[in-house]
């Protein structure tokens, strides 16, 4: 009754009002959670934080502990007579086959970016590719995203996270994604990686490859396998 | 007159709420953290735990040398095992052991005309050996040869027209994959590969290929060779 005393405007008034409480009320709730959330992540990204800082310093403690090791090592390596110049040079470049040895020299350099690929682009399988192609191609040593390659290399993924290489996942924060290193001639790899990059980008528009010849320097392998199953025939 | 004035002022009003709601929105927007996913706290920590985890590697075997030396080896006995283990690794020494003995063949058949364009199903790609080969690496094969040329870190599988390259070698089917390991968690391995990644038991029975794998007690893999490196030096950390 009293609405009806003022006019024909005050029913829509009297609801735009409660519909307009509403809506702040709701919106007041989304800024509460949106709060709650935005403190959440910022104690795990201090935490992430005081991990990779922890990380750093074990690093450099190893580090340190390294020099020492090679130190007194190479005192009983290098006494004179004891081991021949020409062992030392077969385990240098035997290593190198076996993936122990860090290596360097002329080589190319793939990036791969396919953040902005829709579609069905197997990363893993490109990788497979690439790397069968440059070993085809004469590679003498290759990496991916720092994991050295070696006999026993497998890349493999792990549902939705990072593509494993050697069973470790290599993505990294930033910056490109994939980028895959390898020693050789660098004509002759450039050409033969080719092959298996052109039919990927002309299916896929929005990846992108870009391969340049440039010194290439590549880890040892981090780890180095057992043998349970294999052994030597007599 | 005053009823227009009225309705004036409420607009006005509603506006400003709705000016006021819309405000927090935006800011509710721009706040609107980008949670970290595990994926990103794997990202970051990566490339430590890996040099860490090599670093360790390195120490623990410069440590054993050290030890080795501190009980009274030779170095140049030392350096004996070193080459005999590097050999090892590098897959330059002929091995033997239990594992897994996969047998893949063309097709024998005819071609069927329903398929004439399909010819591709009836032969053996190298995608497949590459995948089998990729999947016993994961499941801890510890030596692998394709009818006997031993694969190595320099080892590429090519497909040239209807056979394939193996360490610069042309192989002819049929391709017998041996693998030394654990012939269980091979086998299941390479079932991923055999009935999902590239569905060869239904090659199998529609086209005729063959894929056979069997357990053995002791394989016999030959050696591989040694590159002649031309590019790649030890760098002076590694030398």
């Amino acid at each position: 009754m009293r609405l009806l005393k003022h006019g024909k405007w005050a029913l829509p008034a009297f609801l735009a009002a409660i519909a307009l409480g509403i809506l702040i009320s709701v919106q007041l709730q989304i800024q509460k959670k949106v709060n709650a959330a935005k403190a959440v992540n910022d104690q795990k990204v201090a935490a992430v934080q005081k991990l990779v800082e922890k990380a750093a310093q074990q690093k450099q403690l190893l580090l340190n502990q390294q020099k020492e090791l090679k130190k007194k090592v190479d005192m009983y390596r290098d006494k004179p007579g004891e081991v021949s110049p020409d062992v030392k040079a077969q385990i240098a470049t035997i290593g190198i086959l076996s993936g122990e040895t860090p290596v360097e020299g002329p080589g190319i350099h793939i990036e791969i970016d396919d953040r902005k690929v829709s579609g069905p682009y197997t990363l893993t399988d490109h990788l497979l590719q690439i790397v069968n192609i440059l070993k085809y191609a004469g590679a003498e040593a290759i990496e991916v995203n720092g994991q050295r390659i070696g006999a026993r290399s497998y890349i493999s993924s792990s549902g939705p996270t990072s593509p494993l290489v050697n069973g470790v996942p290599i993505s990294r924060v930033g910056g490109t994604h994939w980028e895959v290193e390898a020693i050789g001639n660098q004509e002759v790899l450039k050409s033969y990686v080719q092959t298996v990059i052109d039919p990927y980008t002309s299916t896929f528009p929005d990846l992108s490859v870009i391969v340049t010849a440039q010194l290439v320097q590549i880890p040892g392998l981090k780890t180095l396998e057992d043998f349970t199953f294999a052994k030597p025939v007599q | 007159m005053a009823k227009s004035k009225r309705w004036t002022v409420l607009v006005t009003l509603c506006s400003l709420l709705v000016g006021i709601l819309l405000m927090f929105q935006l800011k509710a927007q721009a706040d609107k953290p980008t949670l970290m996913g595990s994926d990103n706290v794997v990202a970051a920590l990566a490339p430590y735990t890996s040099q860490i985890e090599q670093l360790q590697g390195e120490n623990d075997k410069l440590q054993a040398e050290l030890n080795q030396y501190m009980k009274g080896a030779e170095a140049s006995q030392v350096a004996s095992q070193r080459l005999k283990r590097a050999r090892l690794l590098a897959g330059l020494t002929p091995v033997e052991g239990p594992g897994l003995e996969i047998t893949l063949d063309d097709s024998k058949q005819a071609i069927n005309p329903d398929y004439k364009d399909e010819v591709d199903k009836y032969i053996i790609h190298e995608q497949y050996l590459r995948a089998l080969v990729n999947a016993l690496w994961n499941s801890g094969a510890e030596a692998i040869a394709i009818n006997d040329q031993r694969l190595t870190a320099n080892s590429g599988i090519y497909c040239t027209g209807t056979v394939i390259t193996i360490n610069d070698e042309v192989e002819t089917p049929p391709y017998t994959i041996k693998a030394i390991g654990d012939s269980e968690k091979m086998s299941k391995s390479v079932e991923v590969v055999e009935k999902i990644v590239y569905s060869l038991d239904e090659l199998v029975q529609q086209f005729g290929i063959t894929y056979k794998e069997d357990t053995v007690k002791n394989l016999r893999l030959p050696a591989g060779r040694l590159p002649d490196y031309k590019f790649a030096t030890p760098t002076k950390e590694g030398s």
